[in-house]
């Protein structure tokens, strides 16, 4: 059985005037990580969203289809509840704050006291994923005072504290640096290995081309790509999609043109790929 | 404020200033008590000027006692100073009971009942603020969470009361940044009332629509991290109530239930 399940599901906000989400359908198995790639207000928030049960139970809309997690279907439980299954980490890490807590330890600690966790088992599950997000360091300051990447660790290290089987991100990179962006990388990488299901909307498509198993393109909330890294980031039809290409592969197109990018060889989504294509031409 | 003072909140991003006196350990529901027991003898005790600066006093002086005095002295007078002046000069001229004419200025009558009474109200404000300022300034709001968590609150009515506190300081450092972006602008902010005024409405409007954008995002996100899963709830901060920490709520709960009982029969 699949990890995740999405069958013809199609979301419209209310009083919008297209689906955020039109006729979306694709299965995720245990341990893969997919990465979801599209232009601004392209549903890439939105399918986060439904992955969790956001969408319909937090913003109500017209939902058809269904989304499901192993057995479950999200429409028949609260978010709550689908939240031990499924972690969604959003875009701005500062909003994800509970506002409650006075230290990093405690934030990590929220979800588990919402589950009802014992006190012991509390201190060993953040203690674990401080220490897989680095922020074993920082457990008594205050979230408030750390940096912007800083946040975004605390985010995902607050979700993946409840260990859920399926973690979805909203462009968790976005306020981060290069060197920020490899550690929440590497992070999801170490998560997967662990057999963890990760969904994660991106605009970066470099990081994706190194780390996703499988890439989804969306345009106007309809699925228009699916397929390996290599396949999708070189295919002509990410242009339509509103994305570039990026300058590995464009630079490749035009070694092609001049014969410096041997013909048979398959466009480079990779600075690796690019030096490989480009010494062996 | 005092340099430690400043330096003790800037450890965490909220009014809270840390601490180790016993006021800082009392139980939250002690300190919160306090203020509604300071309320209801400002506002419900024996009208006497007197009770009410005492109340003053008191709180001054477990202020000092605190290590907070600082804080506590510069959020009464910038919250007094301005009342003070508005409420004497409304009072001491249009207060219905005025008999007794005090001085004149610029043809002006001010009469000693107004005075007396504008002097009665800022005394009872005073009480009460200087109260909610050891609340304030004394109770860190995860203690005052847990607190009423563990008092079986719904965890709905805790995060009400205490994320306010919690979210003041992270309020103000977003209007300081639309500040700045505004006067990167052109906009002039500083300077007398009528500038002040006028660049109010470009730092409100970002302020409020940004603010709403946030609610909207963190209830997502108490909802993704189970605030409101079913079930018994636990809590890492253990908040230590002690028998004598009962006690003393017991005696104000009684003096304010006297207080409200005499007044009702009086």
């Amino acid at each position: 059985m699949p990890a995740l399940c999405l069958s013809h599901l199609t979301f419209s906000y209310p009083d919008a005037a297209r689906p955020a989400l039109a006729d979306i359908s694709f299965q995720v198995e245990k341990g893969e990580m997919i990465a979801v790639v599209g232009a601004n207000r392209s549903g890439k928030s939105t399918l986060c969203y439904a992955i969790a049960g956001v969408v319909p139970h937090f913003y109500h809309g017209k939902f058809r289809g269904q989304v499901r997690i192993g057995e479950k279907t999200t429409s028949e439980y609260t978010v709550a509840q689908l939240a031990r299954s499924v972690g969604l980490v959003l875009q701005i890490p500062g909003n994800q704050l509970s506002g409650v807590r006075s230290t990093v330890f405690e934030e990590v600690a929220f979800g588990l006291e919402n589950m009802g966790v014992k006190r012991e088992k509390i201190y060993e599950r953040v203690m674990a994923v401080l220490e897989l997000t680095g922020l074993e360091s920082f457990s008594s300051r205050s979230p408030y005072h750390l940096s912007g990447g800083e946040q975004q660790r605390l985010a995902l290290a607050a979700v993946l504290a409840i260990s859920p089987d399926i973690l979805a991100l909203d462009e968790p990179t976005t306020f981060l640096d290069p060197d920020g962006t490899r550690q929440v990388y590497d992070i999801l990488h170490q998560l997967r290995c662990q057999g963890k299901t990760i969904i994660v909307a991106e605009q970066r498509l470099e990081w994706i081309a190194l780390y996703a198993d499988r890439v989804i393109v969306l345009d106007s909330g309809r699925m228009v790509l699916q397929g390996s890294p290599a396949k999708v980031l070189t295919d002509p039809k990410l242009r339509e999609a509103g994305l570039e290409w990026m300058p590995y592969t464009e630079a490749a197109v035009l070694g092609k043109k001049q014969g410096v990018w041997p013909e048979e060889r398959e466009l480079p989504v990779s600075f690796a790929d690019a030096v490989d294509g480009f010494s062996a031409s | 404020m005092s340099q430690p003072e400043k330096n003790r909140r800037n450890d965490d991003a909220v009014l809270y200033i840390r601490g180790e006196t016993w006021l800082h350990k009392s139980h939250p529901f002690n300190k919160l008590i306090y203020v509604l027991l300071t309320g209801v003898v400002a506002y419900l005790g024996p009208e006497t000027m007197l009770l009410e600066g005492c109340c003053i006093a008191l709180n001054f002086a477990l202020a000092v006692q605190a290590g907070i005095f600082r804080a506590a002295w510069g959020l009464f007078w910038r919250t007094m100073l301005p009342l003070a002046l508005f409420m004497t000069a409304i009072h001491g001229i249009f207060y219905p009971d005025n008999l007794t004419v005090l001085f004149s200025l610029f043809g002006q009558y001010y009469y000693l009942e107004g005075f007396v009474y504008a002097g009665n109200i800022l005394l009872q404000l005073g009480a009460l603020l200087t109260a909610s300022a050891l609340l304030v300034f004394l109770t860190n709001p995860a203690d005052l969470i847990s607190a009423m968590t563990q008092a079986g609150c719904p965890p709905s009515l805790a995060y009400l009361t205490g994320s306010p506190l919690q979210l003041l300081s992270v309020m103000r450092a977003r209007i300081q940044t639309i500040q700045a972006a505004q006067r990167a602008r052109g906009l002039e902010s500083e300077g007398n009332l009528v500038v002040r005024f006028r660049a109010l409405f470009p730092l409100v409007v970002p302020l409020v629509l940004g603010s709403l954008i946030e609610i909207e995002q963190r209830s997502i996100a108490l909802e993704i991290r189970g605030f409101n899963s079913p079930g018994p709830k636990t809590s890492w901060r253990i908040i230590e109530d002690t028998a004598r920490q009962r006690a003393l709520r017991l005696l104000m709960l009684c003096v304010i239930f006297l207080l409200v009982i005499l007044r009702i029969f009086s």
